[in-house]
């Protein structure tokens, strides 16, 4: 397993929550809500992206589809915003809240999750791409 | 190696023992070269961004929204409409560009030169405006603080010098839209996940699909030129779609990957010969045919999901995000009904500041000004590549000069008269002017729809002329955009809004 695979879905997730952290920041919210916004969502996504990549490259998902992708988002990014919602809660209150329809959230997630799933996918196949076209001549350069 | 299309071009340029063509129309028929292979998946995600970025705009961050917040978001029906065409319209550009490398422009001209020459006056008329960077550079001057003409003025300067050091514009330009684009669709979807209810989202998708819905209000004298506007904003407007075949040309799809790609001006010495016509390849070859049908699959991937998607998420994003901010503060439909662009605009960033908190303001405002960097990015070039592309082919005496140098001139000139106007005029131009600009942009549309209709069953070989019901949804298409235009001016005496 090559976990270089994993970094430009890593880098997009990550790149979410500090979009999300960094606007927080930038108009005045508490430092501690910016940071916790920032890993909150940004470590879930930034774990679930690097593992998306790992799969393509492996050969589990097939490289350069949408549907692969949509369906792992459809699961992966209301579970990514559950554990967010809940992480904000606990660090801010003390407590675990959980949303107050949880289905409901669950549902609408899945359906925002599409969108996610084709800038992901667009972002994800830029970076990886160039990482490729960067790697192909240190490669040839190792191989001579 | 800067233009992976050299190679092709090298390889297979050159003319064969017996050179065979294809005529089309009274212009210089076409060679028969080889049809390059076509990608094996998305990794060509290329020319659809510069659509994306001129297309994703105004329209959808804010008269989209502005109409729900004011009509109920069963008005979305006629938004689906105006996307689901411009798809198709997309695609039919790209089957013309796609076959022989030629811009539609130069299509037109196949069969009528006037034709073309219409589009070269509309886009002087049109794009030579710097209005549609106000928006966004005064939503710039909110976050930000800096005064907008100064933001605007620095901005235009910092694109010329952009375009003219870069090697090949075209990579350049994809690599930068690329990562803005990538970066407001990510940001759209997180905030609109952060944001947004259920019943907003599915109020707002159902909406989609009450076809038919039209409110009393809607069509009167004051709204439905709005609506008009609107419609005409869904998507790409103006001659957006048709400065698409040019960017599909630099980026090497299909015969586009035998003309050389403009480059900027201090490269402009090293830009191969210009050919005087496109090419066209075998259709009669099973082989070549198996080919077209890999490109037509690519490019219905970009039109259906990068292109149609985006839009719609965007949309769908910011009509939720409306929603929520009306849901807080019912105050906010009155100022968008009453205000200006600007005015609705700060408005609707109150709305959404006082529903979720500063952070929310603003982010609307952030991504107001994004789609206008994207847009003015986008149109600048577009412009330049488009009057570039028609004087080259079509004013006599300009193959003195090499593409790039035509570009470069039209950039620059766009650039300068854009810095005088506003510093010193009227940004949207003159305003005896505006009605005659706004009705020349949406005819524009209506016009590139029967050019197309022309174009592809004409200029085409037969068995890769559109099918017959693609004909009748651009022909509708057609009837749909100067339709509404002409009902709008005769009914009500007004152009759009």
């Amino acid at each position: 397993m090559d976990v270089r695979e994993a970094v430009p879905g890593a880098a997009v997730g990550l790149a979410a929550g500090v979009v999300a952290g960094g606007l927080a920041a930038l108009v005045g919210q508490p430092f501690s809500w910016a940071l916790v916004t920032m890993c909150a969502l940004g470590v879930p996504l930034a774990l679930l992206g690097g593992g998306l990549g790992v799969l393509m490259a492996s050969g589990r998902l097939p490289r350069g589809r949408f549907a692969p992708v949509a369906l792992f988002w459809l699961v992966g990014f209301p579970l990514a915003r559950l554990v967010h919602e809940i992480s904000v809660s606990l660090v801010l209150t003390g407590q675990v809240r959980l949303p107050a329809d949880l289905a409901g959230f669950l549902a609408y997630q899945g359906l925002v999750s599409l969108g996610w799933a084709i800038g992901f996918l667009w972002l994800h196949e830029r970076i990886a791409l160039r990482m490729r076209t960067r790697a192909a001549p240190v490669a040839a350069t190792t191989s001579r | 190696m800067d233009d992976p299309n050299l190679a092709a071009r090298t390889e297979t340029s050159s003319p064969p023992e017996k050179e065979r063509v294809w005529a089309a129309g009274k212009l210089e028929a076409m060679p028969i070269r080889k049809l390059p292979d076509a990608p094996p998946s998305i990794h060509l995600l290329g020319p659809t961004v510069f659509l994306v970025a001129l297309g994703v705009g105004m329209g959808e961050a804010y008269m989209w929204p502005r109409l729900v917040l004011l009509f109920g978001p069963d008005i979305r029906w006629l938004f689906l409409i105006g996307v689901t065409l411009q798809a198709v319209v997309m695609l039919e550009m790209a089957r013309y560009a796609m076959a022989t490398g030629e811009s539609i422009f130069f299509g037109a001209a196949r069969v009528f030169k006037p034709i073309m020459w219409f589009f070269f006056v509309v886009a002087m008329a049109v794009y030579i405006w710097p209005g549609h960077l106000s928006a966004g550079a005064a939503a710039l001057e909110r976050i930000t603080g800096i005064p907008w003409t100064v933001s605007a003025v620095v901005g235009l300067i910092l694109v010329g010098v952009l375009f003219s050091l870069a090697k090949v514009i075209y990579n350049l330009l994809e690599n930068l839209l690329s990562i803005l684009i990538g970066v407001l669709v990510v940001s759209t979807a997180v905030v609109a996940a952060m944001v947004g209810t259920w019943n907003d989202l599915v109020s707002t998708v159902v909406g989609m699909f009450q076809f038919g819905y039209m409110p009393a209000d809607a069509l009167s004298a004051t709204w439905f030129p709005v609506i008009v506007g609107s419609i005409a904003f869904a998507g790409p407007s103006g001659m957006q779609q048709m400065w698409y075949t040019l960017h599909l040309r630099d980026s090497g799809a299909g015969m586009g990957a035998h003309i050389p790609k403009v480059r900027g001006l201090r490269h402009a010495g090293q830009e191969e010969e210009m050919p005087s016509r496109g090419f066209m390849f075998d259709t009669s070859d099973p082989a070549e045919m198996q080919k077209w049908k890999g490109w037509r699959r690519w490019v219905t991937f970009d039109a259906l999901l990068l292109f149609w998607g985006i839009t719609m998420l965007v949309t769908i994003s910011f009509t939720v995000l409306a929603q929520a901010a009306n849901r807080e503060s019912p105050n906010v439909k009155a100022l968008i009904e009453a205000g200006e662009r600007e005015a609705a605009l700060n408005g609707m960033s109150d709305a959404f500041a006082s529903a979720g908190g500063p952070v929310l303001g603003a982010v609307f405002l952030g991504f107001i000004a994004l789609i206008g960097l994207n847009a003015t990015l986008g149109l600048f070039d577009s412009f330049s590549r488009g009057q570039a592309d028609m004087a080259y082919h079509f004013v006599p005496g300009a193959k003195r000069f090499r593409m790039s140098h035509l570009y470069a001139g039209f950039l620059w000139c766009v650039i300068t008269f854009g810095i005088i106007i506003l510093l010193w005029g009227p940004a949207d131009g003159p305003g005896a002017i505006l009605d005659v600009l706004a009705f020349l942009s949406t005819f524009a549309m209506g016009a590139y729809c029967v050019v197309l209709l022309l174009v592809n069953n004409r200029m085409l070989p037969k068995p890769i002329r559109p099918k017959l019901i693609t004909n009748i949804i651009v022909g509708l298409g057609a009837v749909f955009y100067l339709g509404m235009l002409f009902y709008s001016l005769i009914r009500f005496g007004v152009v759009v809004d």
